[in-house]
């Protein structure tokens, strides 16, 4: 690198204005808390629509386990265990084989849908600390 | 002492107090000159440094730390320059012919200005005049390494070319820059086509 070369290009640099930086970090804080409000209200509606949903699939699925008789089985474990040590194995398919699944499947993804939407959209209130004057 | 682009960026990604804000103000001067020599509006050169980090902050998790941060913020202030002049369609190509070719070989192979006409580029507006008469590659080429401090490696990486491509940019920029010198720039010189809309 030739050094005159480079002292010439150094002196060539010229001061950008004065609050070029601050408007900068100003902008870039407008579009990251406006980005943060989309996500927000987005994860809440999803957690809310989850909150409602979990109500009638949890309905249906309590009646499907009493009519699937998994109460009457489940209840055996408590009251005659010593009867089914014997025969643990068949009770065990009978108790499996019992649970609705589709609806317990159902269920239990609205719960996690539900958790990750809440957590996302609590994340989403933090403060931007990184560009701290403007956050 | 001065944190390293690389632990600013940590710090960046952890969410710590004031990192970003540090970064910014570290490469807005840097950035400001380059977009400015290569788009020539002031206004244009504030717009562009403001994108090229708005485009950081969204991007910084996918920084490879293993690659220079330095090559890497000026990649994206380089594509985010040439996307502008692309649209406005003022870039200049440089179209090398074989007469071309011919007359860089009988100068002599050493690229560099003699003192005597390196004095002339002393006057910012000869160097920016001079400057503005260079393919934009040869432009990028010579303010990256000479006034930001990158290697033809780094170079090379930025403006996504071998680094014997960017060597050899280099040595025709400064060839063009010392027959420039030497010899006011008109229509029929050599070396150089001017494509239209040259900044």
């Amino acid at each position: 690198m030739d050094p005159k070369l480079t002292k010439i290009f150094c002196d060539f640099q010229v001061e950008p204005r004065q609050y070029l930086c601050a408007d900068i970090c100003h902008v870039i804080v407008l579009r990251e808390k406006r980005s943060r409000h989309i996500k927000f209200f987005g994860y809440t509606i999803i957690a809310i629509t989850a909150l409602i949903a979990i109500v009638p699939t949890s309905i249906s699925l309590v009646h499907q386990l009493g009519q699937s008789g998994f109460g009457q089985y489940a209840s055996l474990v408590v009251s005659d265990a010593g009867a089914l040590t014997g025969y643990w194995k068949q009770f065990a398919v009978t108790l499996a084989e019992s649970i609705p699944g589709v609806s317990l499947a159902l269920v239990l993804g609205i719960i996690l849908i539900l958790g990750w939407s809440a957590r996302n959209a609590i994340q989403q209130t933090k403060p931007l600390s990184t560009i701290r004057r403007y956050a | 002492m001065d944190k390293t682009d690389a632990q600013l960026v940590n710090e960046i990604l952890l969410d710590t107090q004031g990192s970003f804000e540090e970064l910014v103000t570290r490469y807005t001067k840097p950035l400001y000159n380059f977009t400015l020599r290569l788009t020539g509006s002031v206004q244009t050169a504030e717009d562009l440094v403001q994108e090229t980090f708005i485009k950081v902050w969204k991007n910084l998790t996918r920084y490879d730390p293993q690659q220079s941060f330095r090559a890497w913020i000026f990649t994206i202030a380089r594509n985010t320059t040439t996307d502008y002049l692309r649209k406005k369609k003022t870039i200049p190509f440089s179209v090398l012919s074989k007469d071309e070719h011919l007359f860089e070989e009988t100068l002599s192979d050493d690229a560099t200005i003699p003192d005597e006409t390196l004095a002339q580029l002393e006057d910012t507006a000869s160097l920016e005049k001079l400057l503005a008469t260079l393919p934009i590659d040869y432009q990028m080429v010579l303010l990256l390494h000479y006034q930001e401090g990158l290697t033809f490696e780094e170079i090379g990486d930025v403006v996504d070319k071998p680094p014997n491509t960017v060597k050899s940019w280099h040595r025709r920029a400064i060839l063009e820059l010392r027959t420039n010198l030497t010899r006011p720039p008109d229509g029929d010189h050599p070396l150089h086509y001017r494509g239209e809309g040259h900044i």
